[in-house]
């Protein structure tokens, strides 16, 4: 796979929110508006880059059985890093606009699973591109689901008033509406892959990739990669 | 045996790296983080506190209270009090440790509510701790409507629906009626759908704020500036 296809794949093709959907938890919570979509985004893509890196150096170092616990530490104690440096040094409205969402990105299990599925398995350079790729994805995966939430919810777009007088839509700010929007961002991106595979005369299956035989995270215990 | 060594030994070293890092990490942004942190109370203190020609951050009192630390701030002009600020923290938050800093009038009618940390949700819980301006866009593509500051009034702080009812609703919120509860709770203030929880710990920093004030009173408000107790 050519070095452009690393970052791209995170964007459409396998992109982590709508694809593989991973990392919902922070999803539900933070799309409920463009700004905190934006600040997530960005936050988990620099988490992404430099734990992706970290865990491609080691990779070989570490013992497969105990990978799981490892690649844990090493992101809690790079997440921890960039909170105690973000707070030090950063601009305080920097600070006080992305603060908030660093602790989140621990439990983000994007960051986990890169690291088990690409990083553990690739050399420095396309592990950042995938994380680049991918912290990218998320990004805007977030934001259009932003978009949409905020704009029904309260008639706003980056806090800014579009409709004057739209009546308050509650439902879209919380969970339940995420969940909702979701389900019509998956649809149709299933919508889209089927119709495009169809065109070429093909029915669409999931890329094997991201199927079950190629997922070793049930497999733990084995000591040898699949 | 020899395997589950090696394992350990793996696993240990890399957390050992890992703990020498962070501890490195903390003992060398320490001083900083604390220059940052004391940057933004102060820009917060001008916001809270009417104006004043001290230094509240020097003229400070803490009071332990509680199980917790309540910080008070007077803010002087001519020598004469004209307002305090109250720092406190609730550790019912959401996300845990949640810093409140309130202003006040000397007789305890409660001024600009102000969460100045906290770990809550994002678009859930901050709906309860930030204060933020809703701008039309159309303001913001027609010049005419371009936001000047024309200079001369004081900071305009943007709305908060749940903090601003302590300052601006129907009824004076005074120390004295501490301690503040939610409607859940049988009190009067009105929590934010979604967010009792980081509704409930800004009421209760509040609390502790007002009931430290209110056993303190005398000393925070006598003449030179009290010594911490």
């Amino acid at each position: 796979m050519s070095l452009t296809r690393e970052f791209t794949k995170g964007l459409w093709r396998e992109n982590p929110t709508l694809v593989l959907v991973l990392g919902m938890c922070p999803t539900m919570a933070v799309s409920s508006s463009m700004k905190n979509a934006l600040g997530m985004g960005v936050a988990t893509c620099f988490v992404l880059v430099g734990s992706n890196a970290v865990i491609s150096l080691v990779r070989n170092v570490i013992p497969r059985k105990v990978r799981i616990p490892c690649y844990i530490v090493v992101i809690a104690s790079f997440v921890t890093l960039v909170e105690m440096l973000m707070s030090a040094y950063a601009p305080p409205e920097l600070n006080a606009a992305l603060g908030i969402f660093v602790p989140l990105i621990v439990v983000n299990c994007i960051v986990l699973g890169r690291a088990e599925a690409f990083a553990s398995k690739n050399g420095v350079l396309s592990s950042i591109l995938d994380g680049l790729g991918m912290g990218a994805g998320f990004t805007l995966a977030l934001m259009s689901l932003g978009a949409v939430r905020e704009f029904l919810g309260n008639g706003t777009l980056f806090e800014m008033q579009v409709v004057p007088g739209w009546p308050q839509f509650l439902l879209m700010q919380f969970a339940p509406g995420a969940f909702i929007v979701l389900g019509f961002f998956l649809a149709g991106m299933n919508g889209i892959q089927m119709r495009r595979a169809r065109l070429q005369g093909k029915t669409y299956t999931v890329p094997a990739e991201l199927g079950c035989a190629h997922c070793s995270i049930c497999r733990l215990g084995e000591d040898k990669a699949p | 045996m020899k395997e589950a060594a090696r394992l350990s030994l793996a696993l240990g070293l890399i957390c050992l790296v890992a703990a020498g890092l962070l501890a490195f990490a903390d003992a060398k942004t320490r001083e900083p983080r604390a220059r940052a942190a004391n940057a933004e109370r102060q820009k917060a203190l001008a916001v809270v506190l009417p104006s004043f020609d001290n230094d509240p951050v020097s003229d400070k009192a803490t009071v332990n209270w509680d199980g917790g630390e309540v910080t008070f701030y007077r803010a002087r002009k001519g020598g004469q009090i004209l307002g305090l600020a109250g720092e406190g923290v609730s550790n019912q938050g959401y996300g845990g440790r949640l810093q409140v800093l309130v202003g006040f009038a000397p007789d305890g009618t409660l001024g600009t509510v102000l969460v100045t940390a906290h770990r809550e949700t994002p678009g859930l819980g901050t709906r309860v701790t930030d204060r933020r301006e809703v701008t039309s866009i159309w303001s913001v593509f027609s010049a005419c409507g371009a936001q000047v500051d024309c200079g001369g009034s004081a900071p305009r702080v943007p709305p908060c629906t749940y903090l601003d009812q302590y300052s601006s609703g129907q009824r004076l919120f005074r120390t004295t009626d501490a301690p503040f509860r939610v409607k859940q709770d049988g009190g009067t203030v009105q929590a934010v759908a979604g967010a009792t929880v980081s509704s409930r710990a800004v009421a209760d920093a509040l609390s502790r704020i007002a009931a430290a004030f209110g056993a303190n009173q005398g000393t925070l408000l006598g003449g030179a500036p009290a010594a911490s107790k």
